[in-house]
């Protein structure tokens, strides 16, 4: 396939698709902002357990009511998801089944009713295993309702309508709701019931399944319930921060996942795929994404970080031992005998040194003199208050903790790199006047003299 | 309606004589699938991963549609077990993989990692199925037995393959049986004596993946996960045995395996397996109920008998102390129930059980003790107090605050730590009791 089949592809797009996208963003959005709590309170699978657990409500509500009623289908999913949440927590309480295993019995159970019940009523029931397995978003725009005027599909307006009474039960219930998550034995202690809260939540996931269920269909719900979710938690530490992630993500997804199943089915010959699975897929692209350059826990962050403290520590293990050999009065060392020797004393590799040493002559605080290295003022300083940091730490070591003397420069090599300059002032009068450490090299001044 | 009968009944004569050779591989190899979910569930359950093989079994779909396509693309039949069937263990291997390398990410916990597997690797799918449905060598239609589950499509081929992974799956529970019982019930003290414990655990996840990808067949891959867990859940009402655990979970989805695969033979048009599913629910609510371990009937007895011994034991050592003073008191019922918290229904209920087993006699409103029940009260007295002094002397507690931690553990204080008690206080020595009452010495 090149560019040029999908420009074509792309170019048959009609409102229909567009449609498609905005349920699929609404879905998602829907979907998230009662999925944070789900994922936040560590019950992610509680949210597949009752998106299977609502099948026999809206079976039944179905036989009861005879018709699409989305009332009567609310209440009996909304019922069927209660009755999910509660019974797998008696089950676990009450009779001690293991929390796993009580959530699996009862959610599988349900779920098996509700498809013997769609397959024996199939005549009077409109509905398709398949369509409650993959959903149907591809249909969704062609059921609409008229509103002022407009044809808006029935699942964009239950959708619209179901994700913003969650946004705003997120938004009314802000404290009440982040402090439930966060610390539910403190709300317990000041006399605040976190089951309510619980309840209120399983209520809104059973309502929004329901609602979501004809378009992503059962089982992909939960990728909608949980992805943005975790994605919003690697790129935010805020609640409220983590509500508006999910939001953009959802739409993201939603462009993505139906552009991506109408055009990417073309490169193998064929003519498109499922929406809801490709949102799905793009959903979990997006989180990959993220877990490899989220700023703060992203892979890419954390190997950046650790490679700067590990520059870090092999530029100031240099300096230490330029400062040594100059106390030694060894003044003549080249700069392939100075890495080699760092390399070894401080567990670096070769590549890191070099690094080191480069970043040590470009900000001007050594120097390759003829004779070899030298110390500059700037860096000689710092290196004195590394070694004066390493002394003092094993003066305190032997004296004050106890260990022997020749077992305190390993601990000491460590903690030079970590100690501020009130802790060397800490350490030095813990050191009470002793100018020297446990092998009787001077200690050295500290910057004020 | 009576020529619909007679099927009905030749019907189910012809199953239960398993006289059609269809009808006999189907249940047989059912029955074995249910027998070794059996056994594999128990591990998942006890190591508390239960929905790990929720998210294994939906990463099937992506495997069977791989599968599918491959086989297609071969000229081999496409619906063929020996392609689908590697093809799936491959994807729901890769799930597992996928939830581990989560697991390592900071800030997914693992109800999350096991969600985003779930969804993901079944999102994957999807979008195959999708695309299969368009597929040359003809429409899907195979696959959908796979993930509703159609017992009846098992052929006598299938059976030989269900009935290897069983041999295969129960010989090893049996002979990995030790093992598997340390790193079920403490998996760092295995770890810590040296055990390769990922080596047992990765045995028995693959048994687990094992049993899924076979039991697409029978069950489909939503429901699969239903014969892993309902049976050990169930078990778990009947023994706390390990090795009894999986014998009777083995047996629990034989028969629910069993049953529901001749439910679905009897009546055409049923999915095998939700009835499959349905039936495992059934024998774990029975379980539930009546199970010999933990079930809810045997558990409500004991607290009756339990909650009944011990008002009989304060109605009689209320009734004792009085007669201590007075050889042959009577006590009222108004004076009983104003000493305790008794309602009226309660105090007549105990008193109704202790004339009965021959404690106490009644006459009018009043009553009094016979020689049995003078003697057991004593005998309660005597521990009660024993106690009160226990912790008046050895725990350090205010004599004020003795006399209802005594209530609760007088009635389950055994001769020998009476003896031990004794010994320990020595009362004859000791001061008199808290509440200035005498210690009967039960010599006299």
């Amino acid at each position: 396939m090149n560019v040029h089949t999908m420009a074509l592809v792309l170019s048959d797009w009609s409102y229909l698709d567009t449609w498609i996208v905005a349920i699929g963003a609404l879905c998602a959005m829907a979907c998230a902002s009662c999925g944070c709590f789900l994922v936040l309170r560590r019950m992610s699978m509680m949210g597949d357990a009752i998106s299977h657990g609502v099948l026999p409500g809206i079976v039944i509500a179905f036989l009861v009511s005879s018709t699409r009623s989305s009332t009567i289908m609310f209440i009996g999913a909304a019922l069927a998801g209660l009755l999910t949440a509660l019974a797998s927590q008696w089950l676990s309480q009450w009779l001690r089944v293991e929390r796993s295993g009580a959530i699996g019995v009862v959610f599988t159970t349900l779920f098996a009713l509700g498809i013997l019940l769609i397959v024996v009523a199939a005549d009077s029931v409109e509905l398709d295993p398949h369509c409650v397995l993959y959903g149907e978003i591809a249909l969704a725009p062609l059921d609409v309702i008229r509103v002022g005027g407009i044809d808006i599909p029935r699942a964009a307006l239950s959708l619209g309508i179901v994700w913003i009474v969650n946004l705003g039960i997120c938004l009314v219930l802000l404290k009440e709701l982040r402090m439930a998550s966060f610390d539910p034995q403190f709300s317990r202690s000041i006399d605040f019931k976190p089951e309510l809260l619980n309840a209120l939540i399983m209520t809104m996931v059973a309502v929004t399944t329901v609602a979501a269920f004809e378009s992503v269909g059962s089982i992909l719900v939960l990728a909608m319930l949980v992805i943005p979710p975790v994605i919003a938690r690697l790129l935010s530490d805020r609640f409220t921060g983590m509500l508006w992630w999910c939001m953009l993500i959802g739409v993201v997804a939603s462009i993505i996942g139906h552009v991506g199943a109408i055009t990417l089915p073309r490169i193998v010959g064929y003519e498109s795929t499922n929406t809801a699975g490709m949102m799905t897929v793009s959903l979990v692209v997006l989180l990959a994404l993220v877990i490899l350059i989220a700023p703060g826990p992203g892979i890419l962050a954390q190997a950046a970080r650790r490679r700067r403290h590990r520059l870090q520590v092999a530029q100031e293990d240099l300096l230490g031992l330029l400062f040594r050999m100059e106390e030694a009065n060894q003044h003549q060392i080249s700069s392939g005998t100075l890495l080699a020797r760092a390399a070894e004393a401080g567990g670096h590799g070769r590549a890191m040194v070099s690094r080191a040493l480069g970043k040590l002559l470009s900000t001007q605080r050594i120097q390759i003199a003829p004779e070899g290295v030298q110390l500059r003022e700037s860096g000689r300083r710092e290196a004195s208050q590394l070694v004066r940091s390493h002394r003092l730490w094993e003066r305190y070591l032997s004296d004050q903790v106890g260990l022997q003397d020749d077992h305190v420069h390993e601990t000491a090599m460590m903690l030079e790199h970590v100690t501020s300059p009130e802790m060397q002032s800490r350490l030095a009068e813990e050191s009470s006047g002793d100018r020297t450490d446990p092998h009787g090299r001077p200690i050295p001044g500290s910057e004020k003299d | 309606m009576i020529a619909a009968t007679d099927t009905l009944s030749s019907d189910l004569l012809e199953l239960l004589t398993l006289s059609q050779y269809n009808t006999r591989v189907v249940l047989i190899a059912v029955g074995l699938l249910g027998a070794s979910a059996g056994c594999a569930g128990t591990l998942l359950l006890l190591r508390k991963r239960a929905l790990l093989s929720d998210a294994m079994s939906h990463a099937t779909l992506p495997g069977l549609c791989i599968g599918f396509l491959i086989a297609g693309s071969l000229g081999m039949d496409a619906r063929s077990p020996w392609v689908l069937l590697p093809s799936a263990c491959m994807t729901a291997l890769a799930s597992l993989g996928t939830y581990l390398l989560l697991l390592k990410v900071p800030r997914i916990r693992p109800d999350a990692a096991l969600a985003i597997v779930l969804s993901g690797w079944f999102g994957l799918g999807v979008v195959l199925l999708g695309i299969l449905q368009q597929a040359p060598n003809g429409n899907a239609g195979g696959l959908d037995s796979f993930i509703y589950g159609k017992a009846a499509t098992i052929r006598a081929s299938d059976t030989w393959l269900i009935a290897a992974c069983a041999v295969l799956m129960i010989t090893t529970c049996v002979l990995l049986l030790k093992e598997l019982r340390l790193i079920c019930f403490d998996a760092s003290f295995a770890r810590g004596s040296g055990w390769p414990v990922w080596a047992i655990d990765g045995v028995s996840l693959c048994m687990v993946i094992l049993v899924t990808v076979v039991g697409l067949h029978a069950v489909g891959l939503i429901l699969v996960v239903a014969l892993l867990i309902i049976p050990p859940v169930s078990a778990r009402f009947w023994t706390h045995h390990f090795g009894r655990m999986m014998l009777v979970s083995a047996i629990i989805g034989f028969a629910g395996a069993v049953i529901g695969g001749g439910i679905t033979s009897l009546v055409s048009n049923l999915p095998s397996g939700a009835v499959i599913v349905l039936v495992c629910s059934a024998i774990f609510i029975t379980s539930l109920l009546f199970g010999a371990d933990r079930g809810l009937v045997k558990s409500l007895l004991t607290r009756r008998r339990s909650r009944r011994k011990t008002g009989i034991d304060h109605l009689l050592r209320a009734m004792y102390e009085q007669s201590e003073h007075n050889k042959d008191a009577t006590v009222s019922k108004e004076f009983l129930s104003g000493i305790r918290t008794w309602r009226t229904p309660t105090l007549e209920s105990i008193i109704r059980l202790a004339r009965r087993r021959g404690f106490i006699l009644q006459t009018e409103d009043e009553l009094r003790l016979t020689r049995a029940g003078l003697e057991l009260g004593r005998q309660l007295t005597r521990r009660h107090r024993l106690w009160e002094l226990y912790l008046i002397h050895h725990a350090m507690i205010d004599p004020t605050h003795v006399d209802r931690d005594a209530d609760d553990v007088e009635h389950f204080l055994d001769a020998s730590m009476v003896r031990r008690l004794e010994t320990l206080l020595q009362p004859g020595e000791e001061p008199r009791s808290p509440h200035h009452l005498e210690i009967e010495d039960p010599s006299t």
